[in-house]
């Protein structure tokens, strides 16, 4: 009898570990063959009447879809080799996608033992944590062979070896190269600098990181001079990647940079001259206090915000933008932290025209809209992918999504901005009203203000989603690329170049208060920061771990302002008070023809910030046969006129234009070659070529770009 | 005792899901069901073949011969005689075989269709019948001789569902293109497309013609649809006339006799009887038997066969209205 008993149990093992789960086996069969991807059956109408969810998000409809549908036309129990699950993919019948399944592979195997056993659903299991092996390598060499491992760890605990169901991407085919031979992984490396290689299992994405010196030969950095901890993480990389480093940039070439970066103006002459006399961290520290204590450091990071806020007036309603930008930069210049610019920004209710953050609300159409917004600006993530489907490079899902368009649902977004006890949005996977949700975190339960409680959590002091959008923010304004690009898709699929420095800016964000000129301030005076942007040997192909620095182009607004500086004829806009200055136009639908042909982001969508050089044609024409800088070149009140009826010689000339637009003085072969081009008897003939000087000088790169 | 009472005590008998030894199909996914003229068998079609069995004891009497490798829908001639089995494989063909009654032999196989016949009509006088297929095809097929007499390509993607007029000459069709279309059976013109529906179009069912004592139902179309609705038509002057929505995917459905009721067989397993006038759900019946494909109703005997994915369940359901 007790044989007997244990002859049962046997079987009963043996059938439980025969048994093909759907979810957790076949599903990552089809995702590695590539049925549920977007050009396949994952598009969002299917193919061939054939529809799976995108990457496998949905296993139960994607279960319903192969088992259920059309009367279980694609498998066949009683003929497994006749289903089309298994004859399309292996070539078997006709399929559009060509065959993607070897009819002897084991993918195929497993799919026909899967019918054969009667196309079980298995009991639903959830996926806790996928670990990769490595999860980041450094190599020494290249090329090379990397062996990747993936591993799953499942609610019932134990730790199972899915490396063959896992799919391993290249996110750079030219550089890693990712063979498959009999179960085993391996990535090709082909090329040195910083890739990524995507693991995708189930609904879990995991990036491995392969950091490959750029040189063989190993270089010592240690004698690097490191002004804080900033400086630590970045000459840690470069000394990995064994990349050398340029040396610091001139006073001069500092004093414009954090110049044009912090307040988004050229230094005065006088501040020029002080600072190159007496440079030295002391004096540098404290002209970067005084640039973030000035007015126009308010006016243009109020300019900033409000393009990532994405502010822009309402049809005759221009009362609300008024108060809107009075708030942001009354916020500003109060050094207020960006946590409580935050809360009020989410929670804000009240009149428009009075309550300026209740236009948060109103610079949206509607709550799905202001769902993106918020994911953008305070998460730096990328929502709107989920409102169809699941995200498939993220752990957003539609119910995510649609769930934190609920919790703005309520939002009445007239002048008066109040919480309404209507209002719901469809959840689109299920058709029905979506629960308030705070996105990757849970459900919210009750009545009651929910915008509340998202603030609550955003702010909370273990999350980071905004202080690490916001630093990374940060650090584009001050470098020309985020840490993370593009810097409002933070994911994990998509690593920092730095993964350890945006954690420590964040943290450091946090523990500062959410004080952005505390964190403008620590990047202003990092010797990574003031690195001049010549190239050496070994770093010429670096253009994301800071060896050097690299040049921008200047911003629509702060290229209109520079123009009118250098040229000393001020800025005339249709409706604002002469003199006024492009970077406190805060409404980009404002019509601003300069602005506007230089590439100023002109609708309210929130676009990427563009530099003038990055217009286009119209900007380029504009720049050369333009009236913007025509014009003021031959003002009879501009700097110019006013130099020459002074009686100033063309040396103190070109030293002065120099100093104003490049920040320096010129050397002096460009001395001599200016003097002698301009040098002419004849006034007006001198009077032109002067013209043609200071328009040659303000079309350089030297005066287009910071760098 | 009545006839109500002793259809309950079968109904109790058989109240679970059967699954008797010797089967070929019992347990597996059942998608054709129907039940004799006599009403003294049923036939059960699935992946598996064809399995006889009383009814409604549900003993199993034998198996009939097939090739199909799905069977998708089984249709009695109006005289009784000749049974239509349909199915195919999929993305292969579509095929349809003609069987007699009266010795369970095939007369005839038809392969009309590159993909599989999801529905068959007959014709109200047995001339003709129609299919419905994956392929997007619908055929009128002679009923003596098997050849088709004209075919019908309005619809951009598969037919799912195909029911003939009374007058013999208009046929309702209906699939995954999300439409209702009627056109003529002689030459396979065109009438009119219906598309009030926003999901695949799921089935179809013409109801009765004789109006009933206390109202006078017009001749109607009812059609079911992903998009959970049940839907009533005029579709000779092309008019929606009502439709209500359903909690659960509708995939089959029937109308009673008298054209008050329509019994809908659902996605979660319930079997629904909807009021035609009101088109609310009067009574639920859970068939155990998973998402649920065919339904038989036998108003004599006040009983319900209902066929899905676990197999098939008999169970009893208020058969007077």
């Amino acid at each position: 009898m007790k044989s007997f008993a244990w002859f049962c149990l046997a079987l009963w093992i043996d059938d439980c570990v025969q048994a093909v789960d759907f979810e957790t086996e076949v599903m990552p069969v089809l995702t590695k063959a590539g049925c549920n991807s977007g050009a396949c059956h994952g598009a969002a109408a299917g193919r061939g009447g054939f529809h799976l969810s995108l990457l496998g998000a949905n296993p139960n409809a994607d279960y319903d879809a192969i088992v259920h549908e059309f009367e279980g036309r694609r498998n066949n129990q009683a003929h497994p080799e006749k289903s089309l699950i298994l004859a399309k993919p292996t070539g078997n019948l006709d399929h559009g996608g060509d065959v993607v399944l070897d009819e002897t592979g084991p993918g195929a195997k497993l799919l026909m033992e899967w019918i054969r056993s009667g196309v079980p659903r298995g009991t639903p299991t959830q996926l806790i944590n996928l670990k990769v092996e490595p999860s980041r390598y450094v190599g020494a060499k290249f090329p090379t062979t990397v062996s990747l491992r993936a591993n799953a760890i499942f609610n019932h605990g134990v730790l199972t070896d899915v490396t063959d169901r896992t799919v391993f991407s290249s996110a750079d085919p030219a550089a890693v190269e990712i063979e498959e031979s009999e179960g085993n992984i391996v990535a090709r490396i082909k090329r040195p600098g910083q890739h990524v290689v995507l693991a995708r299992f189930l609904n879990r994405v995991v990036p491995i990181q392969f950091n490959i010196p750029l040189s063989e030969k190993a270089i010592d950095l240690s004698s690097q001079p490191r002004g804080n901890w900033i400086d630590e993480e970045i000459v840690q990389l470069l000394s990995e990647l064994r990349i050398p480093i340029s040396p610091p940039s001139s006073s001069n070439e500092w004093l414009r940079r954090v110049t044009l970066d912090l307040v988004g103006r050229l230094p005065e002459p006088a501040k020029v001259e002080r600072i190159v006399l007496q440079d030295s961290p002391d004096v540098r520290r404290g002209y970067v206090d005084e640039l973030l204590a000035s007015e126009a450091f308010n006016d243009y990071w109020t300019l900033k915000f409000s393009k990532l806020l994405r502010f822009h007036s309402l049809p005759n309603d221009h009362e609300g933008l008024n108060a809107y930008s009075e708030w942001l930069r009354g916020e500003i210049h109060d050094g207020q932290g960006l946590d409580r610019m935050a809360r009020q920004l989410l929670t804000a209710t009240g009149d428009s025209h009075l309550v300026g953050p209740a236009n948060f609300g109103r610079m949206v159409s509607d709550a799905r809209d202001q769902a993106e917004l918020v994911g953008q600006f305070f998460m730096g993530t990328k929502l709107g992918c989920a409102n169809c489907h699941n995200h498939p490079l993220d752990k957003w899902t539609q119910d995510d999504y649609h769930g934190l368009a609920a919790v703005f649902s309520k939002l009445e977004r007239g002048r008066e901005v109040r919480l309404t006890s209507r209002g719901a949005v469809t959840n689109l996977r299920t058709g029905e009203p979506a629960v308030p949700r705070i996105p990757g975190f849970q459900d919210l339960d009750g009545a009651g203000d929910h915008r509340v409680a998202f603030a609550d959590w955003l702010l909370s002091n273990d999350n980071r989603y905004f202080a690490r959008a916001t630093v990374n923010r940060l650090w584009q304004a001050m470098f020309g690329r985020g840490l993370v690009e593009p810097a409002d898709d933070l994911r994990d699929t998509n690593p920092p170049t730095h993964s350890e420095l945006l954690d420590k800016l964040a943290d450091d964000f946090v523990n500062n208060g959410y004080n952005i000129r505390h964190t403008l301030k620590q990047i202003a005076l990092s010797h990574t920061y003031a690195r001049s942007g010549e190239i050496i040997p070994g770093n010429d192909s670096d253009d994301r771990f800071y060896s050097r620095a690299y040049g921008r182009p200047l911003l629509p607004e702060v290229f209109v302002d520079a123009i009118s500086d250098v040229t000393g004829v001020t800025g005339n806009f249709n409706g604002h008070a002469l003199g006024t200055r492009a970077i406190t136009i805060i409404d980009p639908l404002e019509p601003v023809a300069a602005l506007d042909i230089l590439g100023r982001c002109s609708k309210a969508k929130g676009c990427d910030e563009n530099g003038v050089t990055n217009g286009g044609l119209s900007s380029q024409l504009h720049l050369l046969n333009g009236d913007l800088l025509n014009r003021k070149l031959v003002d009879t009140n501009g700097r110019l006129n006013r130099l020459l009826d002074a009686g100033h010689s063309d040396e103190t000339i070109v030293r002065e234009y120099y100093i104003r637009a490049i920040g320096r003085n010129p050397t002096e072969p460009e001395s001599k070659h200016w003097c002698q081009q301009i040098m002419d008897t004849d006034e007006i003939k001198r009077r032109e070529k002067l013209q043609d000087f200071v328009w040659s000088l303000l079309n350089s790169r030297s005066f287009l770009e910071n760098h | 005792m009545t006839q109500q009472l002793a259809s309950f005590l079968i109904a109790v008998s058989l109240t679970t899901q059967c699954l008797i030894a010797g089967s070929p199909i019992a347990g597996s996914p059942i998608t054709a069901i129907v039940i004799s003229p006599n009403r003294d068998d049923v036939l059960l079609g699935s992946q598996k073949g064809l399995e006889l069995r009383s009814w409604p004891g549900m003993l199993i009497v034998g198996t009939i011969d097939t090739e199909l490798t799905h069977v998708h829908d089984l249709k009695f001639s109006p005289d009784g005689r000749m049974l239509l089995a349909a199915g195919g494989s999929p993305a292969e063909e579509g095929a349809v075989e003609v069987i007699d009654w009266a010795n369970n032999k095939r007369v005839r196989s038809v392969v009309l269709h590159n993909d599989v016949v999801y529905r068959v009509a007959w014709s109200p006088d047995g001339m003709r019948w129609v299919t419905a297929s994956g392929d997007g095809i619908c055929r009128v097929v002679d009923a003596a001789s098997g050849e088709t007499i004209t075919r019908y390509e309005g619809h951009s993607r598969a037919v799912l569902g195909i029911a003939f007029f009374q007058d013999n000459k208009t046929v309702a069709s209906v699939g995954v293109d999300q439409t209702l279309r009627l056109w003529n059976s002689s030459d396979g013109t065109h009438i009119r497309t219906l598309d009030n529906h926003v999901g695949t179009v799921n089935s179809i069912a013409i109801g009765p013609t004789v109006p009933t004592t206390d109202s006078n139902i017009p001749v109607t179309l009812a059609t079911i649809s992903e998009d959970r609705t049940v839907r009533l038509w005029q579709p000779t002057i092309g008019r929606l006339m009502r439709f209500g929505k359903l909690p659960s995917v509708p995939r089959t459905l029937t109308w009673s006799p008298s054209g008050d009721r329509l019994y809908v067989g659902c996605n979660d397993g319930l079997v629904g009887t909807i009021d035609s006038r009101t088109m609310e759900v009067v009574e639920t019946v859970d068939a155990n038997v998973g998402r649920i494909h065919d339904l038989a109703l036998d108003f004599e005997k006040g009983l319900m066969l209902v066929a899905g994915e676990q197999g098939f369940h008999v169970t009893g359901f208020q058969s007077k209205e």
